[in-house]
């Protein structure tokens, strides 16, 4: 089932064109990463599936157009946590759950789950950032919604808040939930989500399953006590694309098709005997950074 | 009558904790008697025992404590009707509250509910004062309900219209100060400096009454601007208030043409 399709969603402010005809879809358990450098246009994006921005052009539909109020099955926390500062984190997860007619019995255990028990019947006002995120993930959870937004969940926090929110978002992939996130860290969306969609001034440019997307590109790291004829042969075996050296060691990116005991066997047929060969697993920061560059 | 009841709770649920709203209501509430009882203590002290009062009898008692009670609305609840709306904006609640389900016109509905029945319990309130005024004072309960019912309508439809203007300003200019500054310009300078000097210079007649900042106010106006013009020369006499009839229904459709063009703006910006 799609939880979300958007087609040819674009906004323009003036004459900032901030999203540009980006159509993609969700579908259920999917944990999309949405990336893409600041000005990109994700919070923009996020914005108007959560119905705050009007789409200049295109449209978004949400669960097939089966709900009549779509958003009482969505849980997010969008930029800033927006509370009410001077209620208690207690009195704004109840405005939460009067506005999403959800019963108040579940509160305790998100109040438990984001780790808020001592200071919920707080005012906010008196929070930390940190404890002001926690409560706001607590908040985007009520109502067991089938989908969650995050918008750079981490932004603004000191190392242990964002080791904090990092394993609040894996325990709710974790639960099977069909979670969206903007962020910045890529290691955190790395770790966490299946999906992914990469844009660019507005524009989509991949979109698509994170092992893909890493899988795209094929590089070994090569050695050979013998560099100099290691390197001249490298370059004539089938698929060959560049390479470069890090590490003392050669790294060098072939076609898609072209596997290491192939390698090994064309270079040893050409007289070069390896000491080491290894397939160098794609960091998704590269793929995204190689992705930018290229458009 | 769900949907009003849920409505009305979650405003009840923002403001029941927040100090700001309770200095507005409290003020709003305490202030009104108040000022009618210092108001009697001065009338009682300068004008001679022997001058016959009708100050304090029904009907004139009515327009007196609604005059009384239309200065301090003015302000009391303008300024809340543009703290409801400033306060979610200067929070991003409204923002929130709409990525968490709830409609923008739902957002509106729920600001306009909790201004009627502040406008309810106002005119509840202006009607147990003077009737505990009247006692006091007049040391009478003799009044015709049904002749003197448009003084609760035309009270409750004056702190209404405020409410909602009060609104208005706030969802225009999305801050506490300068919404209440620019409505007070707008109210007791830009609104009577321009309808009589230029729209009453230019087009005469009592149509330059009918702006909406006096529409509203006329709803109770001062009670001796009838006396105060049989006092003139006939020639010399002019409009200056609104009638009853006339206020209500200007009051009425500025009313619906602000809720409309609120509606309007809260559905179609970005929040």
């Amino acid at each position: 089932m799609e939880v979300l399709k958007t087609t040819e969603l674009s906004k323009r402010y003036g004459l900032v064109q901030a999203v540009n005809k980006l159509s993609f879809s969700v579908k259920k358990g999917e944990v999309l990463g949405v990336l893409g450098p600041n000005g990109s246009g994700k919070t923009t994006t996020l914005g108007m599936i959560l119905g705050i921005i009007g789409p200049t052009e295109g449209n978004y539909s949400w669960f097939e157009n089966d709900h009549s109020r779509p958003l009482l099955k969505v849980g997010s926390l969008l930029e800033t946590p927006n509370h009410y500062p001077f209620l208690s984190g207690w009195d704004n997860l109840k405005i939460t759950a009067h506005i999403k007619q959800a019963g108040l019995k579940e509160l305790s255990d998100l109040i438990e789950m984001v780790g808020l028990s001592s200071r919920i019947n707080h005012k906010v006002k008196t929070y930390s950032l940190g404890m002001k995120q926690r409560l706001a993930i607590a908040s985007a959870m009520i109502g067991d919604p089938e989908v969650i937004i995050f918008d750079e969940p981490t932004n603004g926090l000191d190392p242990a808040g964002i080791a904090e929110i990092r394993m609040i978002i894996q325990q709710i992939a974790a639960r099977g939930k069909t979670i969206i996130m903007a962020s910045h860290i890529l290691v955190e969306v790395e770790k966490t989500c299946t999906h992914c969609l990469i844009l660019k001034n507005g524009q989509m440019i991949s979109h698509g399953r994170v092992d893909q997307i890493l899988k795209s590109a094929n590089t070994f790291m090569i050695e050979s006590d013998d560099r100099g004829k290691l390197m001249t042969a490298i370059t004539g075996i089938p698929g060959y694309i560049d390479h470069q050296i890090l590490n003392n060691k050669l790294m060098v990116t072939f076609e898609d098709s072209t596997k290491g005991s192939h390698i090994n066997h064309l270079l040893f047929q050409r007289g070069v005997v390896l000491s080491h060969l290894s397939r160098e697993k794609r960091k998704l920061e590269d793929a995204f950074i190689e992705l930018l560059n290229g458009t | 009558m769900k949907k009003i009841g849920f409505l009305l709770k979650l405003e009840w649920s923002k403001y029941r904790k927040n100090n700001t709203m309770m200095v507005f209501a409290l003020s709003a509430l305490l202030l009104f008697p108040i000022a009618c009882m210092l108001l009697y203590s001065f009338t009682t002290r300068v004008i001679p025992e022997e001058f016959p009062l009708t100050l304090y009898e029904y009907p004139n008692l009515w327009a007196l404590t609604g005059y009384i009670s239309n200065w301090i609305t003015y302000f009391l609840v303008v300024i809340t009707g543009i703290y409801i709306i400033t306060m979610e904006y200067s929070h991003k609640t409204l923002r929130q509250n709409v990525i968490t389900g709830l409609r923008r016109t739902e957002f509106l509905q729920s600001k306009i509910l909790f201004v009627l029945l502040y406008a309810i319990t106002l005119t509840m309130w202006y009607i147990i004062v003077t009737l505990l005024f009247g006692l006091f004072a007049g040391e009478s309960l003799n009044f015709d309900i049904s002749s003197d019912s448009m003084f609760f309508l035309s009270h409750f439809l004056m702190v209404f219209a405020y409410g909602v203007l009060g609104m208005f300003f706030g969802l225009v200019f999305k801050s506490l100060g300068l919404g209440f500054i620019l409505f007070f310009l707008y109210a007791s300078f830009l609104e009577p400096i321009f309808s009589r000097l230029v729209h009453g210079n230019l087009i005469g007649g009592d149509s330059h009454l009918f702006y909406p900042a006096n529409a509203f106010k006329d709803l109770m106006p001062f009670p001796f601007y009838s006396g105060l013009v049989d006092l003139m020369p006939p020639d010399q006499q002019f409009k200056m208030a609104l009638t009853t009839n006339e206020s209500i229904i200007a009051s009425i459709l500025y009313l619906g043409l602000l809720i409309l063009i609120m509606n309007r703006k809260i559905n179609r910006s970005d929040l």
